[in-house]
């Protein structure tokens, strides 16, 4: 298991485990891991913002950028928010390079 | 460049983790900062999704060469696949390219990332030669 999910008031926060990254190499798993888990916070109307929790992620690559995108817009089309928290150096780089930053609350470690 | 740091896969994503296991055992093992790291393994990763999946259409009979030399305190890394070779305007996208209408769009990101991350970069027909600064 990638993901460990806590539920904290009107949170659902998701965090990485035993994976450094999200790149091409794991993204498949996590997609699977992550799919229920989106899917449950969206029927839960107590809950109104997801949270990923990068402390573990040293980088992502732009197929990760797509899939936090995707998320996005799953989660905006139920109403919901994402929050990324946590992020490292390069991390919020990557973000601010592409734009992501510009819609999605982005906090740094 | 040194023929000795060179590794060859076929065009098959899950090929990625091989080319990083080599590179821990390589030129990682140079690298003592781990934002360095991080960056070398950001840009050697869309190197190789894009020759695999652009380059060589997943051809899994074609292959995709890393190869890298450290010269002074840069390190250049040569990414060379078989296919077509990369388009010009795809070549000169950069950061500035990303509108407001593309926000939202689920590619088209990894050269700008690379351009953005590397001292220089250096397109070929169907090669790509990454400088990073150690």
């Amino acid at each position: 298991m990638l993901l460990e999910i806590k539920n904290e008031d009107n949170q659902s926060i998701v965090s990485f485990l035993d994976c450094d990254r999200i790149d091409t190499t794991n993204l498949k798993l996590i997609k699977e891991q992550l799919a229920p888990v989106v899917s449950e916070f969206n029927e839960n109307s107590n809950k109104q913002e997801q949270v990923l929790d990068f402390d573990n992620i040293d980088f992502i690559d732009s197929s990760g950028l797509a899939m936090i995108i995707n998320l996005y817009k799953n989660l905006s089309e139920h109403d919901k928010s994402l929050k990324i928290i946590n992020v490292n150096e390069i991390v919020s780089n990557i973000f601010t390079v592409t734009k992501l930053n510009t819609f999605v609350s982005v906090s740094n470690r | 460049m040194n023929s000795n740091s060179s590794i060859k896969i076929s065009s098959d994503l899950t090929n990625i983790k091989k080319v990083f296991s080599w590179l821990e055992k390589t030129l990682f093992a140079l690298v003592n900062d781990k934002n360095k790291k991080s960056t070398l393994s950001l840009v050697v990763q869309e190197a190789l999704v894009n020759a695999i999946v652009h380059g060589n259409k997943e051809n899994k009979n074609k292959n995709v060469t890393l190869c890298y030399e450290v010269i002074e305190k840069d390190v250049h890394l040569k990414i060379t696949d078989e296919g077509d070779g990369i388009s010009k305007s795809s070549m000169q996208k950069d950061e500035s390219d990303i509108k407001e209408d593309d926000l939202l769009k689920d590619s088209g990101r990894g050269i700008i990332l690379i351009k953005h991350f590397c001292k220089d970069v250096i397109f070929d027909k169907n090669s790509v030669e990454l400088i990073v600064e150690l």
